[in-house]
Parts: C-alpha cells; structure tokens; sequence
C-alpha cells in the first residue's frame, strides 16, 4: 500500500499555494486547493487538517473540527497537522487546548520559528510567564540577529520582576550590534523610558534619575520624561526639585488635579486632615500659581475645599457669580463634593437664594451697574433646582425647575432635571413622560435619547424602550438589541435584565446578565492581537498598561453589578420551586377567562409556529456565516440543574476583584452556605460583619448559617467544626 | 480676596452668542413649543410639515442663544396675486413671513432684527424678490415697532383677519428690497 501521506509534485506545489492562502487569509480559495488535492489523496493528513482549518475560518465549525481531528488521526507525526490543531483552538478562544497542542507540535519539529512564536503569544495571554521566558529564550537562541525576539525576552523577564535579567539582555543585545539600527526617534525614546521603567521599579532610583538626565534629549515624551523624574524626586525624598517639576508639569497643564496635589505634598501640607497652617500654606501657593495661570478652574476650585467660615462665603459668592453670568451647566456638580459638608452646604443654599432674589428683585446683582441678561436667572434656577434634588427635597426642586421651564420652555436641560426629580422621588412614570418630553425637543441628541431609554426601562416599558433606543442604533442590524451587543453597551442590557427581571420574566433576565459577562471576557480575549502589536511598534509602556487594566478588568463597576444582579436572581430562582412548562404558559394568561384563555394560547402557538419557519428561513439565508441564537429566551439557562452551582464563577469573580464590597462576601456567604462549604462561607461571614455588623443581611446570613450549619454538623469533619463553633460564637448573638 | 475678580473673559453680552440654524425634523419641536407660547393661534401639523419638506429650507430658521432655542421666522414664497390690493405688478412673486416668535425672556435683545436681516439679505443675494410682506395683529405694538424700525410700512388693515382671538384685525406690512 502506498504511503497515504506522500504527494505527486503537481499536489504539493498546491499543497503549498493552499497555505500561502492562508496566510494571506483566502479561505475560500485555499479551500478550493485543498477539495482538489483530495480528490486524488483522500487520505492526505495534512490537507484534511488544513481542510479543517479553512473550514472553521469561514464558520463552519463542526465540520472543520472533525476534518482537523480526521487529519490527525491519519498522520499523528506531522507538525502541520497539530500546529493546525492549535489554530482552530486558537481561533475558539480555546487557549489551554492551544497551548498543549502547539507544544506537541514542537515537539516533532522543535525549531519552528512560527509555532514558538504563536506559543509564546498565548503564553502571554494565559499570563504563563515563567513559560513565556523559555519560549523567549528558545526564539532567541534560534534567530539572535532579530531585535523583536531580545525585546520579547527582555520583556518576560520584566513580566517576572527579574529586572537586574531585563537589563542585561537589552544591553547584551545592544552591545552585540555591529552599527546601529535604522529606528525612529520615538522607538529610540520609548525604549529609554521602558529601560528606565524597569530601573525604577527594580529599587535603583539614583540609576533611573541619572538614565533620565543623561539621555533627557532622546527622549521625546516629555510629560512622562518629567512624571517620571518627578515621581523619583518623591521617592528618593528630594521634594524641593520634585516640586520644581510638578510645577514645570503643571505649566504643560495648569488644570491637572495630581500635579496640582503633588506640589502641596511636596510642601509637607497634609491634604487629607490640614491643620490651620496647612491651610494657609495651600491658599498662598494657590494664590501664586493663580496669578500666573487665570484661566486654570481646578486652582478657582481648590481654596473652596480648604477654606472656612466667612473667608468660604466669600469665595464662593465669587466663584458662583462668575460662573453663574457664564451659564455653565455643570457649575453644581462642580461643587458636589464640597457640598458633603454640611456646614458648607448650608451657606451655599443661602448664597444661592440671595442671588435669586436679587436677580428677581432688581434684574441684577446688588452693587453692579449693569443689568444681567435673562439667562443668568436661569442658570440660577437651574442651579437651585439641582441643589434641592440633591438634598431630595423634590418640591422645592421642581419649584424651581418648573420656573426655569416657563422662563425658557426650549431648554432640554431643564426637562431632564425635571425628570430626575421625578425619578429621585420614586415618581418613575412622570419621570418617563418629561424625560420623553426632553427628548422630543432634541432628536438628534443621543444622550437624552439613552436616558429616555433607560427611564422607560425602569418604569417598566419594554418594547417602547427597545423601539427608542433603535432610533440611535444601526439601521441594517437584524434588531436594536443585536446592535447594542455588538457595540457592548452594557448600561442598556443591565438595564433590561433588570426590567425583565421585575417583570418576572427571568430567563432573558439571566441571558442578559449572561451576555455582560460576555463581554467582559471579549474584553479580555481581545488583547490577543497586542501582544504581537506593541512589542513589534515598542509602545512597551501602553502595553504594561494593557496588561496590569485587562488582569483587572473584572473589577469594572459594571461587572461588578451585573455579577451580583445574577447571584441574586439566581438565588431567588433558587428559593422558589421551579415551575413546569405549563404552569409558566398558564401564568402568562392568568387574567384571562377561559375561552379567552384558549384563544391566546392558540395565537401564541400559532405565533411560535410562525416564528420557527421564519427562523428556518432566515437560516438558510444567512447560511452558515451568522451565528444563531440556541436560546432567544434564555429558557437553557432557567433549566440549569442546580441555580448555586452556577453562581460559583461568579462568586469567585467577586471575590478576587471586589473583596471591600460587603455585596461581595453577604453574596459568598449565602451561596458557600447553601453549596455546604462551611468553611468559606465562614471567611466571608466574618468579613461582611467586619464592614457592617448592623446591615440586616448580614444579620439574616448570621442565623441561616447556624440553622443551616447545626443541621449538617455531622458531616463537617472534626477540625473544621471546632474552628466553625468558635469562631461562629465570637459573632452570632 | 478677591484676587481673580474678572480673569475670566466673561463676554458682555452673551447674545453675541445667537446663531441661526436650518429647522430640521430634529429641531422642529422647539419651534412648535415657542410657537405655542407667543402665538395666540395654533399652527396644525401641515403647517410645521411644510416649513421642512414643502417650502425652501433657507427661508426659515431657528435662533439659538447658547444652545437654547429661543426664536424663529418661516416665510414662503408665493405669487403677488395672493395679495391683489398692494402690489402692482401680477406675476411678480413675493416673500411672505408667515411667523417671526422671539421668547418673551429673550426679547428686546435684537434677536428679533437679526432674524428679520437674515430674511433681508437671503433675498437680495438669492433671489430677484421686491416685496416682503407680513401680518400683525394691529393690538401688538412692540412687534409692530420692530418692523418699523427694519423698514416695513403698513399699508392696509384687514379686519377679521384673525379667528377666535380677542383682537381678530391686522395690519399688513410691507417693505420693499
């Protein structure tokens, strides 16, 4: 028998074509190449796996697979078909799988330069650096005439925190180059701050402040060549030429918060609890710096935070004054934080309604000459009507905001404070109808229209939201919701789970919150292509940003939402007993009478019926390039076997990205409680009561835990039971 | 204290700040609600439909002081026939202002005169229009002040020319260009 794994001439040459298709991602055509090597190998294994491989690229999953799979079997010994094997796993997501077979790949062919480079780059992802560094090490030993692969290898070591390594290789690598290399002066400058980076962070601070001098000219990024220089100057405690360059850096931006905070530390001023001195030290450099920079609004901000009594009164009159006959529409949340103090708070109000009266009085300020125009009224009013909401007085506000609305009834802002106040007073179906009203008046404004969307949402209107928030969506997406997911708009879908979820509709209610947590692994897979990207235009400091937020990503407040949106919900799922198929259908016609009863079912079944063929329909249309939604109503997910089980992830999630959240551990401990894990429900028991004995969940967690607990005692092996007693009675009553 | 008193370049008048923007769809809202304030009558739909789709979209527009809506002026073009008593020549055409609204909060700003100019100067540079013409009920003194300050001149009074309002006679007003 002839060997199945060899090809005439004629096919390898298309053996070859078909892979340089791939590379240069003609599927269709590789694909065509392959069919037509196979006519006369059937049983070629590589051209199956390649097969698959092209198959999977243009959607057809299942297919691809068991070509790839049938590709193996037929030539296990073939580095092709296992690198294969890692692509099609690659392109999944799949990136264990990946991992393992690109490394059985190696192992027949070890010195492919492109598969150890696939494989340190999942590496990366799988964030494996300790791997990563040998994968490095081996590129480098193959091609140590190549910068990119010193760079990755100097770069894993950094990952590793062995920065005395990092350094040494980049120089190794310099010191080895017979003339320089042609290289931009931006990739000359980010490699100075990236050396520089890594002196720093390794302890030697002298080293980093003289690598900063000595090569100041090379560097082009002058803000971080000064933030560096400044944050070093702190360190090594030589504040008054840090303060110099905060002060220079301050000059490149005169409304940067930091920079401004960094010169008063640097003057010894405690910000967080300044004495009288402090206060006087931080008004004078404030005064200083004001003179040279008038227009900066951070430095008109600051003496309001620091000053008290009547020196505050009359700065803020000033302040308010200003931007009063300015017409600034943030001026109030401009002073939101100052107005937490509630003594401040007060005199702001006062100040405030003395200005109004005056302007109602005399049509302008007391002790100017000149009239003010009509909208400084307004903007008073509009000013007035935010500060009440904010204290939740909503009939001193809505006075106030009604009087703005009569004075200039085409103002959007005024109807959305309205509507706010409405919403603040719980008052969600006013709310709706006067943010509607805002959003009539401006159509082409896509931020009334969100936040019209989101009212109808909370006060319940489903599809009328989903038809307005269409307005602003795609017009060739299949539905307004395709078109948010795809864009990842996650506030719109947080918002309707939650909608759903009151409705008692709770498996899209679920499927929603699902999807938000979809994204956020999106979010994190997609960085793949960087790894690649930064190292090759060395934008290494971006990329160690990348790499420190996408480690962090879950703990985005909106995951952080969603997850406990999703425990809860399946917690309550869980508390009640599941309903059958019929019971849910029953449900949905409960108002009805009978006869009627039957009519509606006979409707909807018709509607199903419906529905089905056209889903059918639209299948074969879109043939295989769209994927199909195996579940619109998210009815999989109410079906899962055990409702705890399936928080766990999220649980965990939690854990490790939110653990000062008392959402958090109340959440563990009920889930670890209800999954037995006494232990760790204990953990978390002990940490939610650390943050707030009073919280009654915490309260109700303490009982159910003993309950729960004196039930299953026997079970719980002897240990942990002595230290689950003790330390359950240093807490519970 | 007062150390930063004026560093800000304040502007004197905020409305040198009016511009005056195209009605679309999008904003044809805020016209109907400024409408609804200084009219006594009410305009119907068709009315609001027309100034966008029917007539020439330059011939009206919304004035907008700092982002707020606070004035507009929508005129047509129609054949003189329409108004047989003041002009001579019969197949001459003319520009009719069908509504010129300015805030009660914003007036005595000039906003109204800037709306008036604009109306003015598109028909000198675009069109061969001698003739502009408009009603007022003859009780509001302050509009008619203002057309006779830009020029206009009444040259009859229509009695009933106003439904269901307190005061249904007009003045015509013409101006010519």
């Amino acid at each position: 028998m002839a060997d199945i794994n060899k090809l005439q001439s004629k096919e390898n040459t298309l053996f070859k074509s078909a892979l340089r298709f791939y590379e240069i991602k003609q599927y269709k055509k590789g694909l065509k190449a392959t069919e037509q090597i196979l006519k006369k190998n059937p049983e070629h294994g590589e051209t199956l796996a390649l097969k698959g491989l092209f198959l999977c690229n243009l959607g057809r999953k299942e297919e691809g697979y068991a070509e790839v799979k049938h590709g193996i079997k037929n030539n296990i010994k073939s580095y092709i078909c296992w690198h294969v094997y890692g692509l099609v796993n690659r392109l999944d997501k799949n990136y264990e799988e990946a991992i393992k077979c690109y490394t059985q790949a190696l192992r027949i062919d070890k010195d492919n330069i492109q598969i150890v480079r696939d494989l340190a780059n999942l590496q990366i992802q799988m964030r494996n650096y300790e791997a990563l560094n040998e994968t490095e090490f081996q590129l480098v030993n193959l091609r140590p005439n190549l910068k990119q692969f010193w760079i990755g290898l100097a770069f894993s070591y950094y990952l590793l925190k062995k920065y005395d390594s990092a350094l040494k290789v980049l120089e190794a690598f310099e010191s080895s180059l017979k003339e320089k290399p042609v290289e931009t002066k931006y990739e000359v400058s980010e490699m100075l701050l990236f050396k520089n980076l890594i002196t720093e962070e390794s302890g030697d601070l002298e080293g980093a402040l003289k690598h900063l001098e000595q090569f100041e000219d090379k560097i082009v990024d002058k803000k971080s060549l000064l933030e560096s220089r400044a944050r070093i100057l702190v360190n090594l405690n030589r504040k008054e030429e840090a303060e110099k360059v905060y002060r220079e850096l301050f000059d490149r931006n005169s409304n940067c918060d930091s920079y401004l905070q960094n010169i008063f530390k640097c003057n010894n001023i405690n910000l967080e609890n300044p004495s009288d001195d402090d206060v006087k030290k931080i008004i004078e450099i404030n005064k200083g710096l004001l003179e040279k920079y008038p227009k900066s609004l951070i430095l008109r901000r600051t003496p309001l935070i620091y000053l008290k009594g009547e020196e505050f009164n009359t700065e803020m009159k000033d302040y308010l004054k200003t931007y009063f006959i300015k017409c600034v529409p943030s001026l109030f949340n401009s002073i939101k934080n100052i107005f937490n103090d509630a003594e401040k708070a007060k005199a702001i109000e006062s100040i405030a309604l003395e200005y109004y009266d005056q302007i109602v009085k005399n049509g302008k300020f007391d002790g100017d000459e000149n009239k003010q125009y009509p909208t400084t009224y307004l903007w008073i009013l509009i000013f007035l009507a935010k500060l009440y909401d904010h204290k939740r007085e909503a009939s001193k506000a809505l006075e106030y905001v009604n009087k703005a609305i009569d004075h200039t009834p085409t103002l959007v802002e005024s109807y959305m404070l309205k509507a706010r106040i409405y919403k603040h007073d719980n008052d969600l179906e006013t709310a709706m109808k006067i943010m509607n009203e805002a959003r009539e008046l401006d159509l082409q404004d896509r931020f009334v229209n969100s936040k019209c969307v989101k009212y109808m949402l909370r006060n319940g209107n489903i599809d009328e939201a989903e038809k307005t928030a269409g307005l602003f969506t795609k017009a060739d997406s299949p539905s307004p919701l395709a078109d948010l997911t795809e864009m990842q708009c996650i506030w719109y879908e947080y918002e309707k789970a939650m909608a759903y979820a009151k409705k008692g509709n709770n498996g899209l209610a679920l499927k929603l919150l699902h999807q938000i947590n979809t994204h956020f692994k999106d979010i994190y897979d997609d960085q793949f292509d960087f790894h690649v990207y930064c190292l090759r235009k060395s934008s290494f400091r971006a990329y160690i940003d990348l790499l420190t937020y996408e480690d962090k990503i879950k703990s985005h407040p909106y995951y952080f939402k969603a997850a406990v949106a999703l425990i809860r919900l399946y917690l309550k799922l869980n508390s009640q007993p599941r309903k059958t198929k019929e019971e849910l259908e029953n449900e949905k016609f409960a108002n009805l009478s009978p006869s009627e009863r039957k009519k509606a079912m006979r409707k909807a079944r018709k509607a199903q019926l419906k529905n089905a063929q056209a889903q059918a329909e639209q299948n074969q249309k879109n043939d295989t390039n769209k994927k199909v939604d195996d579940d619109p109503d998210g009815e999989k997910l109410l079906n899962a076997k055990d409702y705890v089980e399936e928080c766990i992830p999220f649980v965990k999630s939690l854990l490790e990205f939110a653990p000062t959240r008392i959402e958090t551990h109340i959440l563990a401990t009920q889930v670890y409680t209800l999954k037995k894990k006494y232990l760790l429900a204990l953990k978390s028991l002990k940490k939610s009561y650390a943050l707030d004995k009073n919280n009654a969940e915490v309260i109700n967690n303490i009982d159910q835990f003993v309950k729960n607990f004196n039930a299953d005692k026997d079970t719980v092996n002897a240990t942990s039971r002595k230290i689950i007693e003790e330390e359950i009675a240093k807490i519970a009553k | 204290m007062h150390y930063y008193n004026n560093c800000y370049d304040i502007p004197n008048d905020p409305f040198v700040n009016v511009s005056l923007q195209q009605i679309t769809p999008y904003s044809i809202n805020s016209v109907k609600i400024i409408n609804r304030l200084v009219f006594p009558i009410t305009y119907n739909e068709q009315f609001y439909r027309d100034i966008i789709f029917k007539y020439n979209i330059n011939l009206s527009r919304l004035a907008v002081v700092n982002n707020k809506p606070v004035g507009n002026i929508c005129c047509r073009i129609e054949p003189s026939s329409n108004h047989p008593i003041v002009v001579d020549n019969v197949n001459e055409e003319i520009l009719y202002i069908m509504t010129i609204a300015v805030l009660q909060q914003f007036r005595r700003h000039s906003i109204g005169t800037l709306l008036l100019n604009y109306i003015i100067n598109f028909c000198k540079l675009n069109t061969q229009i001698k003739t502009i013409l408009l009603h007022a009920q003859i009780t509001n003194k302050a509009a008619i002040s203002l057309y006779i300050k830009n020029g206009f001149e009444i040259v009859n009074i229509i009695r009933g020319y106003y439904k269901n309002v307190d005061c249904p006679d007009a003045y015509l007003l013409q101006k010519k260009i």
